[in-house]
């Protein structure tokens, strides 16, 4: 397994596609950073336009710990992407490489296939992560510096103590990690149903795309099955940027407010990874390999 | 000699479809055995299904007196193949390939041997160009060096020639029979070319609709006395007006490309010769045909099978 | 502080023609009384305060911050986190006691007595001499023992009444406080969804809770240090 394992990562890292990803993030949080760092303000005005209406918000907001929650709210909707390049190739891609075949001709059991190959995504999957966490937190905080972080939620505003940060950070891209592992493992059982990557890579995403539809949608008929959808639990990272408050309203440092809803998120998360996988793994090992 | 491959009434349906039906055959130590159909016959079908790629609807298949189902992990071990295309890493080069795929088979071998495995394909020189710019026949090779990496006893190469130029399959002849001669490797190979397996299978099984045909040595099959003769004249319609005509009405076949094709014994070629002098044909071509739908012809009376061919 | 006195006196002539003699008397006694705590307040040329400001406003989930807090006679104010963020209402807190009195010039009324907490205070209406000034009322209750403002109620022509509460200890003597609370009113406030990309769940219990219409800045004070001097540059 562990030799198996260290050969897909061979294999994944030796392909270009896969800078390609990094290469995507690194210019995406460019992007981000620079903007912010060139019309910084102008950004944190509009967003607090109407906030500053009633409050004047006096310190920093624009530092490194804002920048990287701007960063990880723009970026993380579109990880997935680069996250199915790569998972929804596993299998489609060897099958149309033809080199399936001959892998499952040497003596390994498809399981163990299966699941190195998946473990490898998972890999690639954390490694895109710490990449975002290097370049989106790290850099961030190196460039814009760290100070408290001025949230402001869709009824309430956050403020959380620079202290109180870093540790929700390190959460939330744990979190975010078995959000991307969840795409990793969609993409990963999609790959299995065809012979070119196309496919599942755009199935993926479509997947994805109407998912989050209906978990944005607030229409009785879909919020029965929102609590189903992975994509409604995606962003609980959030969770981790909120805490409890004690009754005289101040901060309890280390809280967060509603610990269950991230746990309630992970579970039905590491559900729907383990439901993808083990359908991956059924399907596998009785597929005759036409390819 | 001891039996390397044993496959009992093995059959494979997909919906509808038989693509093998009741095929039974036995491969013994040290056999070239030639695997012979015409595309779509069902060589690929059974011979994926001797490698795990396919799962039976039916049947037994042993390797080494051990059942595939129950000792997949050893056998395999004990197998390198070649499905088809071959199928390699094309961002990576031929060395990396070819230790990608040794260790895959549990083999940790030295630069040395893997250099040896690739000089004895021919692609010493081009270790490190990685398989993108590689020719199809080098490619092939490549694909045979992998398949020898973990020093397997049968070797499965399935259509090794497709695709390839005349010194493409010139080269991968000489090495299956370098293989067999030099290396004692035992070896399947499949391919729809009749001259092909005839040059290097000791042993051969016919195959047609996923169903046998012939089984048996290369020689004795093909050493059989019926031809297929190929007649070309100034005028092959009067021509076949003349023979319709003669005693060798009966040997005549459905006219293929133009030409005439006769099935006969091959000592009454000389005879056929006169007949037809004699009759003042101009003859252009009288040769015997040897294909695979031609040796169909020999040893298959019906019809139909040429039918299916010519179709 | 002659200006303020002439302003006074020409505010309470006008108020005599108004409100009477018995009135007038009252009245130049609360213009006595917040002359004197001014003048209790007057012993502070400058000081420079460490303490710690908390935001309690329903919808703002705020830690408690550090700060520093540095006055200059008669009105320069300076305050300085100790890092953070800070979130204060529109226009700013005016948490030092000299603002509500040092002004241009004002016209104080008695107002009777009210108890704050457990302590008997003398209401005081200030109002301010002047169109142009913001303030348009301050009600100052007024511990009249020992010339402390215990409550300001200031009503502001651009940002809306606020309410300020002093609780004063070891600077008591100076009239300055340990802690303030300055209260003011807050809207509502509803941010469109696709600013926080979230599919807003929060809960309708504590979505109302997030409803109230008072909040809250509260300073308590750790140390001063008093008339240690600082240069009005540093205000600037």
């Amino acid at each position: 397994m562990w030799t198996h394992l260290q050969i897909e990562l061979y294999k994944i890292f030796r392909r270009p596609r896969t800078y390609l990803a990094f290469a995507a993030i690194t210019a995406l949080i460019a992007v981000i950073q620079v903007g912010l760092f060139m019309d910084g303000k102008e950004y944190t005005e509009f967003v607090m336009a109407d906030f500053e209406g009633s409050f004047s918000v006096d310190g920093k907001i624009l530092n490194g710990y804002f920048i990287c929650y701007v960063i990880l709210q723009l970026l993380l909707v579109h990880v997935p992407l680069l996250i199915a390049l790569i998972a929804a190739d596993m299998i489609s891609g060897e099958a149309n490489m033809g080199t399936l075949r001959v892998l499952l001709t040497k003596p390994h059991s498809r399981s163990a296939i299966v699941l190195a190959k998946f473990m490898a995504s998972v890999v690639y999957t954390l490694l895109l992560l710490i990449w975002i966490a290097v370049l989106g937190l790290f850099v961030s905080m190196w460039v814009f510096g760290t100070d408290d972080l001025f949230l402001m939620k869709s009824s309430y505003v956050v403020i959380v103590k620079e202290s109180d940060v870093f540790w929700r950070y390190a959460g939330a891209f744990c979190f975010a990690a078995l959000s991307m592992v969840t795409v990793a493992a969609l993409g990963f059982f999609l790959s299995f149903f065809a012979e070119n990557s196309i496919g599942p890579i755009v199935a993926t995403m479509s997947v994805i795309i109407v998912a989050t539809i209906l978990s944005t949608m607030n229409i009785p008929i879909f919020n029965t099955i929102k609590p189903f959808l992975f994509t409604t639990h995606m962003i609980t990272w959030k969770e981790f940027f909120d805490f409890k408050v004690n009754d005289a309203n101040e901060a309890i440092i280390g809280s967060i407010q509603n610990p269950d809803k991230i746990i309630r998120s992970s579970l039905v998360l590491v559900a729907h990874i383990i439901a993808f996988v083990g359908a991956a793994v059924l399907v596998f090992r009785k597929k005759d390999i036409l390819s | 000699m001891q039996d390397i491959v044993k496959v009992a009434h093995l059959t494979k349906r997909f919906n509808q479809l038989t693509a093998v039906n009741d095929l039974s055959f036995t491969v013994r130590s040290g056999d070239v055995y030639g695997f012979l159909g015409q595309n779509g016959a069902g060589k690929s079908t059974s011979i994926r299904m001797l490698l795990t790629l396919i799962t039976p609807t039916e049947g037994d298949i042993e390797f080494f007196g051990m059942s595939l189902n129950r000792h997949r992990k050893e056998i395999l071990q004990q197998v390198g193949a070649v499905i088809e295309k071959p199928d390699v890493y094309k961002y990576l080069s031929a060395y990396d390939n070819l230790k990608l795929f040794a260790r895959l088979s549990g083999m940790h071998p030295s630069r040395a041997v893997l250099m040896n495995q690739l000089e004895m394909v021919g692609l010493a020189g081009r270790a490190n160009d990685p398989v993108k710019t590689f020719s199809q026949g080098m490619k092939q090779r490549l694909g045979i060096a992998i398949a020898l990496v973990h020093n397997p006893g049968l070797i499965v190469l399935d259509e090794p020639t497709n695709g390839l130029d005349p010194q493409g399959i010139a080269d991968i002849r000489n090495l299956i029979l370098f293989l067999s001669r030099e290396k004692k490797k035992t070896i399947i190979v499949s391919s729809h070319l009749l001259n092909e397996i005839e040059q290097i299978a000791t042993r051969m099984l016919i195959i047609d609709k996923g169903c046998k045909l012939v089984e048996g040595a290369t020689s004795e099959l093909l050493n059989s006395t019926q031809v297929v003769l190929q007649l070309n004249t100034a005028n092959n319609s009067q021509t076949l007006k003349i023979l319709q005509g003669s005693s060798w009405a009966d040997r005549l076949k459905p006219m293929r490309d133009g030409q005439l094709i006769l099935g006969l014994n091959r000592n009454e070629i000389p005879e056929l010769n006169r007949f037809l002098v004699g009759m003042q044909v101009e003859v252009l071509l009288l040769q015997p045909r040897n294909n695979l739908e031609d040796y169909f012809l020999q040893i298959t009376a019906g019809k139909q099978h040429v039918d299916a061919f010519t179709n | 502080m002659k200006q303020i006195v002439h302003i006074t006196k020409i505010a309470c002539f006008f108020l005599l023609l108004f409100i009477g003699s018995a009135t007038a008397a009252y009245a130049q006694d609360v213009t006595e009384l917040v002359m004197k705590v001014k003048a209790k307040l007057d012993q502070v040329n400058d000081y420079t305060a460490t303490g710690k400001m908390k935001t309690d406003v329903a919808f703002i989930k705020a830690p408690v911050g550090s700060i520093k807090v540095f006055y200059r006679k008669p009105n320069l104010f300076r305050l300085q986190r100790n890092g953070g963020i800070s979130v204060l209402p529109k226009g700013g807190v005016s948490v030092n006691m000299g603002n509500m009195i040092v002004s241009d010039g004002f016209t104080a009324l008695d107002a009777g007595t009210g108890m704050i907490g457990k302590i008997k205070a003398r209401i005081v209406k200030l109002l301010p001499a002047g169109d142009n000034n913001d303030v348009i009322l301050s009600t100052l209750y007024i511990d009249e023992a020992n010339l402390l403002i215990l409550k300001s109620v200031t009503t502001t022509r651009e940002n809306g009444t606020y309410e300020m509460e002093m609780n004063y200890g070891k600077f008591a003597s100076f009239g300055l406080p340990d802690k303030v609370s300055f209260s003011f009113n807050t809207k509502d406030y509803k941010l469109p969804k696709g600013i926080t990309m979230e599919f807003d769940d929060t809960d309708a219990a504590v979505k109302e809770k997030m409803k109230g219409k008072k909040g809250r800045v509260e300073i308590t004070y750790a140390a001063y240090e008093i008339n240690k001097g600082i240069a009005a540059a540093f205000f600037k």
